[in-house]
């Protein structure tokens, strides 16, 4: 890949970039500092790092390195985190929640989680395109994306609880 | 096919990347296992409340604008250089000439690369803060949302940064605050503060370089200080380090109004 053809693609994924470090970080400002940060290092080194992966895939493989580095972060998140079996019945009210409920949920779950959620739901990426870009194997990134959507779940049922909505009582026909 | 292929196939079954022959085996084990039938009925639902009702954070005009100016030179450059390459290589009585220095000019860093060492820390942060500097001037007079006051600098600090900056000078009349905002050295965060003092623009970076020594020689004596000075690109530059912070000043001032600004910023 030519500088000017990556230079032409950064562009184009460019909402992508932002989307996903706009809910990794604390702000618009950290966002906006660490989309800048992985444009510059890929148009430094990505031609020669991007051999035979797609590059929307090696984008978002720099930005992750970079926050990682920036925080700290070892490990994907999952050690500490004990997800129970939930309740299937409230899982039709979820319609019924707000947009800023939801965002509180998905922001209430650790970094690695919520990034290959937002990866795989908003942007459509496969379980090959996370494997490469957070080094998981692909049993583990099942384990993720599974023990990320039961999280998220638990957090909505607990959040429908909390603001009183509880599903219908089922009718019965009486003969 | 068992659980564990089933659940291997959930994503591309949702975005409908699946062969119909895989479709079809998977829908077959659904049919069999309600546990993964459930599994994959939240997955579905969790997928579809992300993608339509969850908020989407575009990218803003000022990060776009920034981000195609960065593109465009880096697109002057390769343009300007691939130019010369095609001129030299279509000249025949230039032909060797050129091969020969090519492959001196491509082979004496690769061998400097591989066989010398490690490019210094200290080198590597003064070349990153002279790149940022020009740019900056690139952009000059600095526009878009970048505060000015310094409580709303540090405020953003405080938000944005992953140490305290400890920054004791906020300018005055003589010496202007212009802007300040966090960024990256090193790929590491660091706070920059840009001061203007006359017509010339300098530019303070402070970034956690705990790791990165001061190297010994062409140290500057200003009043009992000792930090290292280099020349990049034209500009002064003034690297100290104050615990485990690093300071970092690039400037266009001369030496005496370095120096004063230097004191201002190292002994408020």
């Amino acid at each position: 890949m030519t500088q000017t053809e990556l230079a032409a693609a950064i562009v184009v994924h460019l909402d992508a970039l932002h989307n996903l470090a706009a809910w990794l970080a604390r702000d618009s400002a950290a966002a906006s500092a660490l989309v800048q940060a992985t444009c510059r290092q890929a148009l430094r080194a990505m031609p020669q790092e991007l051999s035979g992966t797609p590059l929307r895939v090696g984008l978002v493989t720099i930005m992750w390195r970079l926050y990682r580095q920036d925080h700290r972060l070892s490990g994907d998140g999952l050690s500490d985190i004990a997800v129970e079996h939930v309740a299937t019945d409230k899982r039709v009210l979820y319609h019924t929640l707000s947009k800023a409920d939801l965002d509180a949920g998905l922001r209430q779950l650790p970094e690695a989680l919520r990034a290959a959620l937002i990866l795989t739901a908003m942007e459509g990426y496969s379980l090959e395109d996370l494997t490469a870009i957070f080094g998981w194997s692909k049993p583990r990134t099942q384990i993720v994306l599974a023990t990320a959507r039961q999280l998220l779940d638990r957090l909505l049922q607990a959040r429908l609880t909390s603001i009183g909505v509880s599903p219908a009582p089922e009718v019965k026909d009486v003969p | 096919m068992t659980c564990d292929e089933a659940r291997e196939r959930f994503e591309d079954l949702l975005h409908d990347r699946l062969s119909p022959a895989e479709s079809q085996s998977l829908r077959q084990h659904l049919s069999e296992c309600p546990r993964c039938l459930e599994e994959l009925d939240a997955a579905g639902l969790i997928a579809t409340l992300i993608r339509h009702r969850v908020s989407y954070h575009r990218a803003p005009d000022h990060l776009r604008q920034s981000i195609l100016h960065e593109v465009r030179r880096q697109r002057t450059l390769m343009g300007r250089l691939r130019q010369a390459l095609h001129t030299l290589w279509t000249t025949p009585p230039v032909l060797c000439a050129t091969t020969a220095m090519l492959v001196l000019a491509l082979a004496l860093p690769l061998y400097h690369m591989w066989v010398g060492p490690a490019p210094d820390p200290a080198v590597r942060v003064v070349g990153e803060a002279v790149r940022d500097y020009d740019r900056l001037l690139l952009n000059y007079p600095p526009h878009g949302t970048n505060p000015a006051e310094p409580t709303q600098i540090q405020q953003w600090f405080q938000q944005t940064l992953n140490f305290s900056p400890a920054i004791h000078f906020w300018g005055n009349q003589e010496i202007r605050l212009l802007r300040g905002y966090p960024t990256y050295l090193m790929e590491r965060r660091a706070a920059c503060l840009i001061f203007k003092m006359g017509d010339a623009v300098s530019t303070l970076y402070i970034f956690p370089g705990g790791d990165i020594s001061i190297p010994p020689h062409d140290r500057r004596q200003i009043n009992g200080y000792a930090p290292y000075q280099t020349t990049a690109r034209d500009q002064r530059v003034l690297l100290w380090r104050q615990g485990e912070l690093a300071f970092l000043i690039v400037s266009r001032l001369t030496k005496p109004e370095l120096d004063q600004l230097f004191l201002r910023i190292r002994n408020p």
